[in-house]
């Protein structure tokens, strides 16, 4: 474990009754990176940011979580981002805001003041009311306002326009502090390689690549979604299994 | 300045961080970007272009050690106020495309006359084109 690792992980598995969501997967990631988590549906990427976030347990493996604590001290190293969220029927946004900043003594108000504005949400609306898209923006503003060293998105592109996407970009490029890590799933490569420091892609379970963006640039001269849909589909082809 | 969409659009084959080091040394030459003025924060730009902040860095870093750009601690970077600086750019820029046009010129078994005879050729149509107007790109 190098000096600047902020989170490992060992050997993880995990096995639901027809599949093996997690396949020995191992990898450990550094401070201040933007990581992407890439694959197509079904691949183990949200089981995967789940475990981490300790809301699956795995069947194997061991996670090492930021500065190495253990038991409840690991919920204050990670603030979450599920790809689905519920709020309370009556709740406005503001609201949202005071009650996450109850629940988290992390929470940063001056930030979440700021990803307000660069997010453009509307304070007095409420919530279940909201576009999807507009709700997706609520949720990324409320995670990144924790201040934390580990950020877990899950696919937080989901059901946005593309207006909304690039001011997601733009959140998740300015809002956290510099040495904070995002570790984010998505399945649409092509729109967000450029924020990615590095990327992981995952099949079926199991890591079958990972590595620096602008190195995947000067040695494979391609894109991430180049690179990506190359490895995805010999996968497909030599490797068995759906896709 | 102005990032407009051109500063946004990256091609594949380099890495990015090359490409945002060329849009610079461009508007350098082309005085988009005054000598002296101050350009934006790492963070700043990478939320503009919606590229990682660590690919801003790097070409950032890349352009102080060619002493493109100078940073001033507490308050930012700053394009270098010399004019050898930004000519050496220029002199680099201009060689670089007429080498590769030269190369692609060659590999198409064209000789030096023959080339300066497309040229001719070339810009005169353009100017054609453009209503007989200098073309300014």
């Amino acid at each position: 474990m190098s000096s600047n690792t902020l989170l490992q992980i060992k050997r993880l598995e995990k096995k639901y009754p027809r599949v093996m969501a997690l396949d020995d997967v191992d990898f450990e990631v550094t401070g201040g990176k933007i990581i992407g988590l890439l694959g197509p549906n079904m691949s183990g990427k949200t089981t995967l940011l789940k475990s981490i976030a300790g809301l699956v347990t795995p069947d194997r493996g061991e996670i090492i979580y930021p500065n190495n604590v253990t038991g409840i001290d690991r919920l204050k190293t990670f603030s979450f981002l599920p790809d689905t969220l519920s709020f309370p029927a009556y709740m406005k946004v503001r609201d949202a805001f005071t009650f996450y900043s109850d629940m988290h003594s992390d929470f940063c108000g001056e930030t979440a003041e700021k990803l307000a504005i660069i997010l453009e949400l509307p304070m007095d609306r409420v919530l279940k009311k909201l576009s999807k898209g507009m709700q997706e923006r609520v949720s990324l503003a409320l995670t990144f306002a924790r201040k934390v060293p580990l950020y877990l998105l899950d696919e937080p592109l989901g059901g946005i326009d593309p207006l909304g996407k690039t001011k997601i970009m733009e959140a998740i490029l300015t809002a956290p502090d510099e040495d904070s890590t995002i570790l984010l799933s998505t399945h649409l490569v092509k729109d967000v390689e450029n924020i990615f420091d590095s990327v992981v892609f995952i099949r079926n379970g199991k890591i079958i690549f990972s590595g620096d963006c602008d190195e995947i640039r000067e040695t494979h001269n391609k894109t991430v979604e180049q690179l990506y849909i190359e490895m995805f589909t010999q996968a497909a082809i030599y490797g068995g299994g759906v896709l | 300045m102005n990032f407009t969409e051109k500063w946004r659009e990256f091609d594949s084959s380099s890495p990015i961080y090359g490409q945002i080091i060329v849009n610079f040394e461009r508007a350098i030459v082309r005085g988009e970007i005054d000598a002296g003025a101050r350009i934006p924060s790492i963070r700043e730009l990478s939320g503009k272009l919606k590229v990682n902040t660590n690919t801003v860095q790097r070409a950032y870093q890349e352009m102080e050690r060619s002493e493109l750009i100078y940073s001033q601690r507490g308050t930012g970077y700053f394009v270098m106020n010399n004019k050898e600086i930004t000519n050496s750019v220029r002199e680099k820029m201009v060689s670089q495309t007429v080498k590769v046009f030269l190369e692609e010129m060659y590999a198409l078994g064209f000789n030096n006359q023959e080339i300066e005879g497309e040229i001719v050729k070339a810009i005169k149509a353009n100017s054609n084109e453009n209503g007989g107007q200098k073309h300014e790109q």
